[in-house]
């Protein structure tokens, strides 16, 4: 197994078997010139009661993967396998029975409600798609999750535009916990929150976990808040999962110089600044052209020839520790 | 003390809504000195982009209502200036400035090269001052030409003859904020107003704006007003920092010392707010205020832990609180220097 998760296979609640998702690259006439690598053989598991936090920069394939596990997107060659089931691709409406035990938040919560509802009837719809719950039963189902996210009542006759971005953030998770899911996609949860108010929403993302007994794929960019929540984290570069490994352990002792970077280039008050020190010169390349062998190697700056030949492996060469980096192997 | 550039003095505004009128400065004092980086940090809606737009003079006539107060720039009161003199001589060639946004702040239609030749043919250095457009000779345009090209060369953008020749979209998110700074750069500015230059962009990508930004701060020599709701980023540039909540400004205090001992408490709690492994993650209860029936006194005063009768009644004032360091509160946080972390 290419990140050595055959022996915690067991107690892995969704697991990705070399997913791939190319997006085709048209020209002005719509044909097809090459292909944009999204997710390009990811492997990874997410164990029953962790968090997992997919960390990286925009364009490196982390929504995507959020939407892939979620049948968004089909994937174009790879196996999704959740709950011991193969998922990968599921008829509609075997897909429908699924969607109650996996579920996603989507990045902005606003435009994920619709307008026109009042955030009641936006929280009755699941139940009533999902459940044969009648009217009463779906009420008090609705207040209990209400009174769980920390909603007063009366917001269910209020309009998505009538409250605030994070109480409507609260919104759309009551909406989806309202179905007792197992596993929840968060995607870029905290962004375009103010600093006070993500505060009390990674709270809220505890204690559920605790009272719902829930698993979290946590999507971000935020590094501080990842570190600050998440059990194990998974860095990507460019559509590949470049370093995998417990939070500490890959926040303390990065291995991938893609993650070294992303590292230094969090400020950190009160520790030296990285505009003094910061050392990343460059951009990422074109996602739909990119370079040989491993993608950061035209930013690295420990790059050696070897780097251009081959695409290096994620290899765990420490417990619960891997990385895809040529020196880091050779080293070891 | 370092001369003060800019110096706003009880500035008030309000905005009218369909509510009523939303104070949405209320008597902010506020200044930068000469060659100083300013961090102007505060949560969204407390006023940091209309305190921007204020000193800009870009506020929308019929909605903003200007109650008092002065912003004086260079020893003039903008707020005093003729419409049609901001424009000629202030903005854009004094003060310039660097949205928040690279994506759209560029004409799509138009070359990038064009568009910088638009910007110098009005506030290039060399343009006469308050005349309108006149045709200038080979000579200004070969000379606006080199300085543009010297220019995209410091900001350090690969291919400078080529990005020219490039439209918008062609060009990715971190060189576009780098072509606006260089935009904001080229009429030799005093002052540079900076809206939350980095928060669209990635993290490493902001690591190198930041870097370039201050690099240039110093070289050039012109003083930046920096608005950001990120604490983490104003440490990293700012050598001072002012915060903001609901419309008053709180604090004011050089970068080190605002990090080790905060003395305000919602400058303490919002520090504390930012997610920390060793702290674990504390909030601020309640909500922000709306601005149009505001808290009396101190608008922090429903939340604040240390809050009594006298903080509602009214507005605490100015209370120093070391060099250069400003409170404006009754009950300060006692100045305990501990290690910031």
């Amino acid at each position: 197994m290419k990140d050595g998760m055959t022996v915690a296979q067991t107690d892995a609640l969704l697991r990705l078997e070399g997913v791939k998702k190319y997006f085709p690259i048209l020209n002005d006439w719509k044909r097809r010139t090459g292909w944009l690598r999204a997710l390009d053989d990811v492997t990874l598991s997410v164990h029953k009661g962790e968090i997992l936090g997919i960390v990286g920069e925009s364009g490196c394939g982390k929504s995507t993967l959020g939407k892939t596990v979620m049948g968004i997107h089909p994937p174009t060659a790879g196996k999704i396998i959740f709950d011991g089931n193969d998922i990968t691709n599921l008829k509609p409406y075997a897909a429908r029975g699924l969607r109650r035990q996996l579920q996603y938040t989507y990045q902005d919560p606003g435009a994920s409600l619709d307008p026109r509802w009042k955030i009641g009837r936006a929280l009755d719809e699941p139940l009533v798609i999902h459940t044969e719950l009648n009217r009463a039963e779906r009420t008090a189902r609705v207040r209990d999750i209400l009174d769980a996210v920390g909603l007063p009542e009366g917001h269910l006759d209020l309009y998505p535009h009538e409250i605030s971005g994070g109480q409507q953030r609260r919104v759309g998770l009551a909406r989806i916990l309202t179905l007792h899911p197992s596993l929840i996609v968060l995607d870029e949860p905290t962004s375009g929150l103010d600093v006070s108010v993500q505060a009390t929403i990674l709270n809220l993302f505890l204690d559920l976990k605790k009272q719902f007994d829930l698993t979290f794929v946590f999507i971000s960019h935020d590094l501080s808040v990842v570190r600050m929540i998440c059990d194990r984290v998974a860095v990507m570069y460019l559509g590949k999962v470049v370093e995998l490994g417990d939070t500490e352990a890959v926040f303390s002792n990065p291995q991938h110089p893609y993650t070294r970077s992303l590292l230094a280039a969090i400020p950190q008050i009160g520790k030296g600044r990285i505009i003094e020190n910061f050392w990343l010169e460059g951009e990422p390349p074109d996602p739909g052209n990119l370079p040989s062998g491993c993608c950061f190697r035209t930013r690295c700056p420990i790059a050696v020839a070897g780097c251009a030949e081959a695409v290096p492996p994620l290899i765990e060469h420490k417990p619960g520790h891997s990385d895809a980096c040529l020196l880091s192997q050779t080293n070891a | 003390m370092i001369e003060p550039l800019l110096d706003v003095r009880g500035l008030e505004i309000g905005f009218h809504t369909d509510r009523g009128l939303a104070r949405v400065l209320d008597q902010v004092n506020f200044s930068i000195g000469k060659g100083e980086i300013v961090g102007l940090v505060g949560e969204s809606g407390c006023g940091k982009t209309t305190l921007a737009r204020a000193i800009l003079g870009v506020l929308p006539k019929n909605a903003a209502q200007i109650g008092g107060g002065e912003v004086i720039f260079e020893g003039e009161d903008l707020l005093k200036k003729h419409p049609s003199v901001l424009e000629a001589e202030i903005r854009g060639r004094r003060i310039t400035f660097v949205p928040q946004d690279p994506f759209t702040s560029f004409n799509p239609v138009f070359s990038i090269g064009a568009q910088l030749e638009e910007l110098m043919k009005w506030k290039s250095p060399d343009a006469d001052v308050g005349t309108g457009f006149r045709f200038h000779g080979r000579n200004r345009r070969r000379s606006d030409r080199d300085r543009v090209m010297e220019l995209l060369r410091t900001v350090q953008l690969p291919d400078p003859a080529g990005i020219l020749r490039k439209y918008p979209h062609e060009v990715s998110g971190g060189q576009r904020q780098r072509l606006m700074i260089a935009m904001a750069l080229l009429p030799e500015p005093r002052l540079i107003i900076a809206d939350e230059p980095t928060t669209a962009l990635d993290v490493t990508i902001q690591a190198q704006i930041l870097k370039l930004l201050r690099r240039l701060a110093t070289e050039f020599g012109v003083s930046v007003l920096f608005t950001t709701h990120d604490l983490g980023t104003a440490y990293e540039i700012c050598d001072r920092i002012t915060v903001m909540y609901a419309g008053q400004e709180v604090e004011s205090a050089p970068s080190d010392e605002f990090f080790a001992a905060p003395r305000h408490p919602y400058t303490k709690r919002l520090l504390e707010s930012l997610p920390s492994r060793e702290r674990g993650i504390s909030g601020i209860p309640g909500s922000i205020p709306g601005l149009v029936a505001p808290p009396s006194g101190c608008r922090f005063h429903p939340r604040c832990d240390f809050a009594t009768a006298e903080c509602a009644k009214s507005r605490p004032g100015v209370t120093d609180a070391g060099e250069r360091h400003m409170v404006r509160c009754y009950h300060p946080v006692a100045a305990k220097r501990e290690a910031a972390e």
